[in-house]
């Protein structure tokens, strides 16, 4: 596997040191007026600070050939390492995962934050729904177990993964699939990838599959919250087989390890989604009101309840 | 200096002309001002097209380096370099929807590293690609300006040495700058390559090579516009003003002016013709024209008024020029116009006309004793005859003093005669007793007929009329003559104007005279006399007095022709042709009386009067003038030493009033008197007695033309005291040593 840990200039990676999450007796109202002016510090931290050292872009080269990057941020080392996986398509520059990401290493958290390829090197973007994907699950389990390959190779023992929707899903595969029985997972609004209320509907056939073209094998279907996602069967295939139900089989065979964080206004969760998600192992942490990114006020309940977790 | 004349409608056409053209040239000196402030912001405009051009160009040029960003930065472009099986449905499903091209550009191809068209690419796009120009935007003018194409490297996220393949975006020039900038000076539409080169050309190349068409300002254009309107607005308001005026001008002015011009110059043009001059009756609109009008009218009555009565004295004068005073009749100029007129009116053919000349016989004699009051009644008498007796239609014109003259026309010579005995007829039948006259008055009447042409002249037919006159004037002519060509007597008239230039140039040069000289023979002793007798000599032969002397009368020549008579008998008696002892008998006209060098020369005659006794023979005629004058001339006369005889008595009027007043010594018995006395009838008794009569009061009678011997015994029976005629002697020329006469004398 190779890597090569670039310095990093122009990004927000560090944070000021205190966390205005730490002190919750302070009552609602100022604390949210609190909260306003530390977001509005950070903001000039992240204007005025000079890089921080310890921050680094880090690239490997996938089995397919392209280049992947993930940030590192090295922390705290008696602290275990956070893989931050960011939803599907997206980059670890999505609003959340880089709040949980910054929320982490203002914590003293090493930080690992990759950007899953999906076969295009140094992607920078999330990855359009219309766009042709030429990826598929295997591709970003493999490249997840080279980065949690490349922590162990940097002497890491304890890493623990926090995906966000279906990031969680996938460090879920990626712990199935590579038997790491012994990483923590945390998931945040933890979906499949079934269309949106559509969970038990069949995935479209192939409008060209009949064709013997390059392209005669490409599906055009729905999937997750893309209404027409195009790609090759076999790739959509690898991504649509899991759905609701074969995450809550893979919870049930590793959920002891696992706690999920879910909002209880996420509208992209299936039906009934968090009553069987108690009936896995995963402990499951509600965030009354919040949705599926955990947006406003929800998103620091979100950080309170993930810090708290990694703390116990 | 020419003064320009126009009528006052084409002076008015030529100011709205003039004006026409003088806001015509503002209007032009405007819209070439406009056109030029045009030109020079059109001028400003191709600057400004330049530079729009030129930024249009430099948008391309950073939009393709925004695109060729984007299109580098975009993961996708690097999945497809990386993943080029699925190139096709990328480029044709992915591509257009995902919003990384520009609208400005039509289209993206995907080149690998080696400068190859990825899988799955338009067979419209170019199968390959030079990596060398990649960062170039080329110009093919194999493919015009419609696919201008930019290549841009495609390089790995921080290798920037090996690009993972390249990316050509392609694009109509005019679309792309059109899309990018929004042109107000230049039509993109018309951008076109000057000169197109063989090769392709770098955009900077191309922009150099680039023709624009600058779009015309669409404020000049209305300005323009706005400006052709008012222009087109005023020379329409131009040409109904002027035509308005025009028409204005015509009714109010120009016609008026024209009419009363018309009239004006209708008065100028015929002042005999009133009807030519328009009548200018309508009032005119214009006061002061209406004026000049009324006052037009006013002077075109007045004239007309005074035209008439002119034309009314002229007819009265022309009457009277036409008309002889005294008697009423047509004169002379009439005669000479009427004769033109008929002349004028042959047309081509001939037409006979016979003139009748009438000649009053022994006018000037019954003037010159009753006066002329008495002549003029005579004359009036005459007239009123011969006008009575005309043909209907015919004139009478009083040509002379006592001749008078008709054209007969159409008239033979039948109806010549016929109107000619008329006309003698009627005068005869005159009384001119009750004017005082005595003696009978008669008329000649010399005719001339032929046919006449137009164009004829009057005067050779008036010259056969005189001739004519002449011979009816004759002694023993029945008073009405023909010119006849060809007839003796005729042809005596006809040489009658030969008398007059004979008797003419006698007069100019006396030696063309002779005198021939016949005795008078004594009877009953006395002396014995020869009669000067004259002879004109003409072209070789002698003209005889009967030819002659009616031409001394009719010309009033007789006191020159006595005068050189007198000369010639004084030259005989100086030269000592007439023998000595013989008298000299002279006659002469009373005429000759009157005239003081006659009376002189006669009394020069006198120094031979002891040699040659004188005797002055006075005819008849003559004496009836200036009586009592003639009496004083011949008393003068006779107490110088002449013998006074009357001469052809018997064959005049009035002898015995003249016997009784005038101091005569000898009678000439005429020779019709003395041939009266060979036959034995009342005639001759009463000769005879007569002749006894004036011997026995104490006049010698001397007896002409005895012819034979018994002629010869009566007059000696008679007591005649001398003796004349053929039977004695013959008249003959005298020469200065004359044996005859010398014989007769011894």
């Amino acid at each position: 596997m190779a890597e090569k840990i670039l310095s990093k200039s122009g990004e927000a990676v560090t944070r000021c040191a205190q966390s205005p999450y730490k002190n919750r007796m302070l009552p609602q109202p100022i604390l949210r007026m609190r909260r306003c002016l530390l977001k509005t510090l950070l903001v000039m931290c992240w204007l005025l600070a000079p890089a921080a050292a310890g921050a680094a872009v880090v690239e490997i080269r996938t089995a397919e050939k392209t280049v992947a990057s993930a940030e590192f941020h090295q922390g705290d080392a008696a602290k275990p390492v956070i893989l931050i996986l960011h939803g599907f398509l997206q980059t670890r520059e999505f609003g959340i995962v880089k709040a949980i990401a910054d929320a982490l290493i203002d914590n003293g958290y090493s930080v690992l934050s990759p950007t899953l390829s999906l076969g295009i090197s140094n992607r920078k973007r999330s990855l359009d729904c219309e766009a042709l994907h030429l990826h598929d699950m295997n591709g970003d389990l493999q490249e997840i177990q080279q980065w949690v390959q490349w922590l162990r190779s940097r002497g890491v023992e304890r890493i623990v993964g926090v995906g966000h929707s279906f990031g969680a899903t996938q460090l879920l595969a990626w712990r199935e699939r590579y038997q790491e029985r012994n990483v923590d997972l945390i998931g945040i609004s933890l979906m499949g990838v079934s269309p949106l209320g559509r969970e038990a509907a069949a995935p479209p056939a192939g409008k060209h599959a009949a064709r013997n073209r390059p392209d005669a094998s490409l599906v055009r279907a729905p999937l997750s919250f893309c209404e027409t996602y195009t790609a090759p069967a076999s790739m959509y295939a690898s991504y649509k087989q899991w759905s609701a139900d074969r995450i809550l089989t893979a919870l049930k065979r590793t959920g002891p390890r696992t706690d999920l964080i879910q909002g209880t206004a996420d509208t992209f969760a299936p039906p009934n989604w968090e009553e069987r998600l108690a009936g896995t192992p995963a402990r499951v942490h509600r965030i009354a009101g919040a949705n599926h990114f955990m947006e406003g006020t929800h998103e620091f309940d979100m950080l309170d309840t993930l810090l708290g977790i990694l703390k116990r | 200096m020419n003064t320009v004349r126009l009528s006052i409608s084409q002076w008015v056409a030529a100011f709205f002309i003039v004006l026409s053209l003088t806001i015509a040239a503002l209007c032009g000196i405007g819209l070439y001002r406009l056109y030029e402030t045009g030109a020079e912001l059109d001028q400003t405009r191709v600057l400004s097209a330049q530079k729009e051009l030129a930024a249009a160009m430099s948008e391309l040029a950073a939009h393709l380096q925004q695109q060729g960003s984007a299109i580098s930065n975009w993961d996708e472009t690097r999945q497809q370099l990386a993943k080029p099986d699925y190139y096709g449905y990328w480029k044709a499903s992915r591509l257009p929807r995902a919003g990384i091209v520009s609208p400005a550009f039509s289209n993206l191809d995907l080149y690998d590293r080696a400068g190859r068209l990825l899988p799955g690419g338009s067979a419209k796009s170019e199968a390959s690609i030079t990596p060398a120009d990649a960062g170039k935007t080329l110009y093919d003018p194999l493919q015009g300006l419609s696919r201008i194409s930019h290549l841009f490297p495609i390089y790995a996220e921080g290798r920037q040495n090996t690009p993972l393949g390249y990316a050509q975006v392609s694009f109509d020039l005019v679309h792309a700058l059109k899309h990018l900038h929004s042109f107000s000076y230049l039509v993109p539409e018309k951008l076109a390559v000057r000169n197109p080169p063989l090769h392709t050309l770098e955009l900077g190349e191309l922009e150099k090579n680039l023709n624009f068409t600058v779009r015309t300002s669409l404020e000049i254009e209305r300005l323009e516009e706005a400006v052709t309107r008012t222009y087109a607005i005023l020379a329409l308001a131009m040409l109904i003003s002027a035509v308005t005026a025009y028409l204005f001008v015509q009714r109010l002015l120009a016609r008026p002016l024209a009419r009363l011009a018309d009239a004006i110059g209708g008065l100028q043009a015929d002042e005999t013709r009133m009807d030519y001059v328009p009548a200018l009756e309508s009032r005119y609109m214009l006061r002061e024209l209406d004026t000049v009008r009324q006052s037009v009218q006013d002077y075109r009555q007045k004239l007309s008024d005074a035209r008439l009565e002119l034309e009314n004295s002229n007819v009265t004068f022309q009457q009277q020029a036409l008309q002889d005073a005294l008697t009423g009749l047509y004169n002379r100029r009439a005669f000479e116009e009427d004769w033109e007129n008929l002349v004028r009116a042959l047309s081509g053919h001939s037409e006979p006309m016979a003139l009748l000349l009438f000649d009053c016989d022994h006018f000037k004699p019954i003037n010159d004793t009753y006066g002329h009051q008495v002549g003029d009644l005579v004359l009036q008498t005459i007239a009123g005859a011969v006008n009575g007796v005309m043909r209907a239609g015919d004139r009478l014109y009083r040509i002379g003093g006592d001749e008078f003259a008709t054209l007969l026309w159409g008239a033979d010579e039948h109806m010549a005669m016929l109107v000619a005995e008329r006309c003698l007829d009627s005068v005869r039948k005159e009384d001119f007793r009750r004017l005082g006259v005595q003696e009978p008055v008669s008329i000649s009447i010399g005719i001339a007929i032929d046919e006449i042409s137009k164009g004829d002249d009057l005067t050779y037919l008036q010259a056969h009329a005189d001739s004519a006159m002449y011979q009816a004037k004759r002694p023993g002519s029945k008073k009405i003559a023909i010119y006849r060509m060809g007839e003796a007597s005729s042809e005596d008239v006809l040489v009658a104007s030969l008398e007059t230039n004979a008797l003419y140039q006698a007069l100019a040069e006396p030696s063309r005279m002779e005198i021939h000289y016949q005795r008078m023979q004594p009877l009953a002793g006395g002396s014995e006399y020869l009669e000067a007798l004259t002879r004109i000599r003409h072209n070789g032969g002698l003209l005889m007095p009967a030819r002659f002397l009616p031409v001394v009368q009719s010309r009033r020549l007789e006191a020159e022709f006595d005068l050189a008579v007198i000369r010639l008998v004084q030259a005989s008696l100086d030269s000592e042709a007439i023998p000595r002892g013989a008298g000299v008998s002279i006659n002469l006209s009373a005429q000759s009386l009157h005239r003081p060098e006659a009376v002189a020369q006669l009394i020069e005659l006198t120094r031979h009067a002891e040699s040659h006794p004188l005797m002055l023979e006075i005819t008849e005629t003559s004496l009836v003038p200036q009586l009592a004058e003639i009496t004083h001339f011949l008393g003068i006369l006779r107490s110088s030493g002449f013998k006074i005889a009357l001469d052809d008595f018997g064959s005049g009027y009035s002898p015995l009033r003249y016997l009784a007043d005038l101091p005569v010594d000898v009678i000439k018995f005429d020779m019709s008197l003395i041939h009266q006395l060979k036959n034995n009838d009342r005639t001759s008794v009463i000769v005879s007695d007569f002749a006894r009569l004036m011997r026995d009061a104490g006049y010698s009678l001397v007896a002409e033309g005895v012819e034979d011997e018994v002629m010869m015994d009566k007059v000696v029976s008679l007591g005649f005291s001398h003796v004349q005629g053929f039977f004695i002697d013959r008249p003959h020329l005298l020469q200065p040593a004359d044996a005859k006469v010398a014989t007769l004398f011894n």
